[in-house]
């Protein structure tokens, strides 16, 4: 079914309404969504470093109670270093959503310029119908073709009167027959270049469509890294880690009497809180300081 | 959020305004699409009253 | 940061209530109507060749 011109704006302008409310929305959602991805997996992690702080703490003295007064201060010193170890991974996690919102900015630009650009298809197609339609009925060139018209007709009757035929209407025919062609090749040149914009914009268009799918499919990748390096980062692993844990073991292989004489709270801190905090340096030193560059 | 809308806003902005003469393209798209019928109906008006004078 | 809300489609989305999940889908939707309307577009314009 073939629209009018008037039909086809109507849809493109409610289309240009649309989109600009789809393109942002969509943006808005996408931040959206990458921040809960982040907060997720950070709560993810840090839950299972609280676990994993109370299984050690227990190994080193299954007696232990929370409840007791000797808890608060080691309840204190866990609060403090998992609330150290969440704002390290947050610094991470913003380190990738800063580079993840650049690229969703980028694609709300690329989407626009693609709206815009469908719209000045459109534009540039009504045009070229409008300048053809002047090519054809131009007043001007009209009257110029009359008149040629007319002077080959005078220059007939001439002839078949046998007359002679006055040089001056051959230079009149001439002159006007060339501003007839100037007259063509100015109308030419005109929808010439208006098709040369046309090729232009959907050039342009087709590398805006590329350039979008590229960002979603970046998007996705480092949203996958950020989740991975959080769920990495940190973690026990290390060399100087493992005697640690050893030493926990052994003391649990020693005779509860000889456990329940340490001050638990000060070995909690010596085996599990110190080594977790000094982790979180040297993380914050190492990887989180590169990236921030 | 705000800040990003905000973002979002200008990155819009900045994405449209990089097709040439924009604001020139939407004004004649809007002309187009409300262009009345009002034309057509006046031509077949006249053609009723000929056919009427005849 | 405060997610705040967003309007889509006649309805009003509370971006800090939702799931992970409900909002992928919400994304998934609103990136399918895009792509949907501007196939749409592109087919209005090609109308005139």
């Amino acid at each position: 079914m073939k629209l009018t011109n008037q039909q086809k704006c109507e849809n493109l302008l409610k289309f240009y309404d649309d989109s600009e409310n789809n393109i942002k929305a969509d943006a808005l959602v996408n931040r959206a969504y990458i921040d809960k991805v982040s907060k997720q997996t950070i709560n993810e992690k840090v839950n299972a470093q609280m676990n994993s702080i109370k299984t050690e703490i227990y190994n080193i003295n299954p007696k232990f109670k929370e409840g007791s007064k000797n808890y608060e201060a080691t309840k204190k010193l866990v609060s403090e270093t998992l609330s150290n170890y969440e704002q390290a991974l947050l610094d991470l996690s913003s380190f990738y959503d800063g580079k993840i919102e650049q690229l969703i900015l980028r694609k709300v630009e690329l989407e626009s310029s693609l709206i815009g650009s469908i719209l000045n298809e459109e534009y540039l197609n009504e045009n070229i119908e409008k300048r053809n339609n002047q090519k054809e009925n131009d007043s001007v060139k009209k009257s110029v073709k009359d008149n040629i018209k007319a002077v080959i007709e005078k220059i007939k009757n001439r002839r078949t009167a046998n007359a002679e035929v006055d040089p001056k209407m051959i230079t009149n025919l001439l002159d006007q027959q060339e501003v007839a062609i100037e007259l063509d090749e100015q109308f030419s040149n005109n929808i010439d270049k208006i098709i040369k914009d046309k090729n232009d914009n959907k050039d342009s268009m087709e590398k805006f469509e590329q350039e979008i799918s590229l960002i979603n499919s970046e998007i996705d990748k480092i949203n996958e890294r950020k989740k991975n390096s959080i769920y990495d980062a940190m973690e026990i692993g290390g060399k100087e880690l493992t005697p640690n844990v050893k030493k926990i073991k052994i003391f649990g292989r020693i005779t509860r009497f000889f456990v329940s004489r340490f001050n638990t709270a000060k070995v909690v801190q010596s085996t599990i809180i110190d080594p977790l905090n000094e982790r979180i340096e040297i993380f914050k030193v190492n990887e989180l300081s590169s990236m921030k560059g | 959020m705000d800040d990003f809308k905000m973002k979002v806003d200008e990155s819009y902005k900045k994405g449209i305004e990089k097709i040439p003469n924009f604001q020139k393209v939407l004004s004649e798209i809007t002309k187009t699409a409300q262009k009345d019928d009002l034309s057509l109906e006046l031509t077949n008006n006249n053609l009723d009253d000929r056919e009427m004078d005849l | 940061m405060k997610l705040g809300t967003v309007v889509y489609g006649n309805q009003i989305y509370n971006l800090d209530g939702m799931s992970l999940d409900e909002m992928k889908l919400l994304l998934q939707n609103i990136e399918n109507d895009k792509r949907e309307s501007i196939r749409i577009a592109k087919d209005v314009i090609k109308n005139n060749e």
